[in-house]
């Protein structure tokens, strides 16, 4: 018996309780859903009763939730493979496969219905849409088939903005794609930092993540090319329309900020060594490639609150 | 064939509080199908001319 089965054996006595099916849905990952779509749907500048709005931020953080619950009833195989998440609810046994993917396939029917009633199509149908790339196409595809994996894959968590907006407007106008561009390229630079110090695990699970596939010094220079991208995508909302000082403020300081510590771990030799890398939370692992994914949170979330901000206090946009 | 084997108490309690959990979702999402059908039917009547 495998350490897979064996885990998952030993565990089948232990009840699922309701926090573990709350587990399923990423709570966290459904926080940063949350906070990206309100500001979409905040700048929209689209009247819209309050009610409506609180239902429909409801309903993507939900299908955000379906999207998790999904991805960890397909993934539970390379779950309990890895360290990071052999502890998770469905590799550990409290809560069965097909119960995972029947809580998201039940969560996606009830928010994308209840999106649709609450607001317009065009918001349900890009809600529809991210959580079939997200649980499909992602999960089922790419993860397992491409070093690009998160690159693509990383448009279903840039997607809440854009259907925030569409909540709101019934449109999906260029600015709501440019928040949606910021989250695009903010994932490889987060991702690959993370990856850098947990590829023991992605190499055990036979994810072909860029670190495993290509090696540290090459995912270093990729986080550096893409961040280098991110950052100048991150000050265009300064341009169109979309941000005001505030945010340009924002923008480039913690712009200059991400590109220097981008360039410190280029320069360092976080990942090379596997033996030091271990585990997330572990304060062994390359503190390079710790303080970038840190500070990558730290900062995007910096950079949607500065336009929430500029929102709800009134100050303007630079360019109208 | 196989036999049915009774729930323990965890097993029993755990089961009890998902169900709880499951019918206070459903009510939930009930409650907000009204709130939205009758914020919606407020805007459309409102649209309706004399």
């Amino acid at each position: 018996m495998n350490d897979t089965s064996a885990s998952m054996t030993e565990a089948v006595a232990q009840p699922g309780r309701w926090q573990d099916y709350l587990q399923l849905m990423k709570p966290r990952v459904m926080s940063l859903v949350v906070f990206t779509a309100l500001t979409g749907l905040a700048c929209a500048r689209a009247p819209m009763s309050p009610w409506l709005a609180a239902i429909a931020v409801l309903c993507i953080a939900v299908g955000a939730g379906a999207s998790g619950a999904l991805n960890m009833g397909f993934e539970a195989d390379l779950d309990a493979k890895m360290r990071r998440t052999r502890h998770r609810p469905v590799p550990s046994g409290r809560v069965q496969k097909a119960d995972a993917l029947g809580l998201g396939v039940v969560l996606s029917i009830f928010s994308v219905g209840l999106m649709a009633l609450a607001t317009n199509v065009l918001a349900a149908g890009l809600l529809a849409f991210t959580i079939f790339f997200y649980a499909v196409v992602y999960t089922l595809w790419l993860k397992r088939s491409t070093p690009q994996n998160i690159v693509i894959g990383g448009l279903a968590g840039a997607l809440p903005p854009v259907i925030g907006w569409a909540a709101a407007s019934g449109t999906a106008p260029l600015n709501a794609w440019l928040l949606c561009a910021i989250i695009f390229m903010w994932t490889p630079a987060h991702f690959w930092s993370l990856s850098l110090y947990v590829q023991d695990d992605y190499a055990a699970a036979g994810v072909p993540m860029l670190p495993v596939v290509a090696g540290a010094p090459r995912t270093r220079r990729a986080i550096l090319i893409y961040g280098l991208i991110f950052v100048v995508t991150a000050l265009a909302p300064a341009v169109t329309g979309l941000g005001g000082a505030l945010y340009l403020g924002t923008a480039a300081v913690g712009g200059a900020a991400f590109v220097a510590l981008a360039v410190r771990l280029v320069l360092s030799r976080a990942g090379d060594d596997r033996e030091r890398a271990d585990g997330l939370y572990d304060v062994k692992g390359p503190k390079e490639a710790r303080d970038l994914f840190a500070f990558s949170i730290a900062y995007l979330f910096a950079l949607f609150a500065a336009l929430l901000i500029e929102r709800f206090s009134g100050l303007a946009p630079l360019v109208r | 064939m196989s036999q049915l084997v009774p729930d323990t108490d965890a097993q029993a309690k755990a089961r009890r509080r998902r169900s709880i959990a499951i019918a206070l979702s459903l009510g939930a999402f009930v409650i907000l199908v009204f709130i939205v059908t009758i914020i919606r039917m407020k805007g459309h009547v409102a649209d309706i001319g004399f």
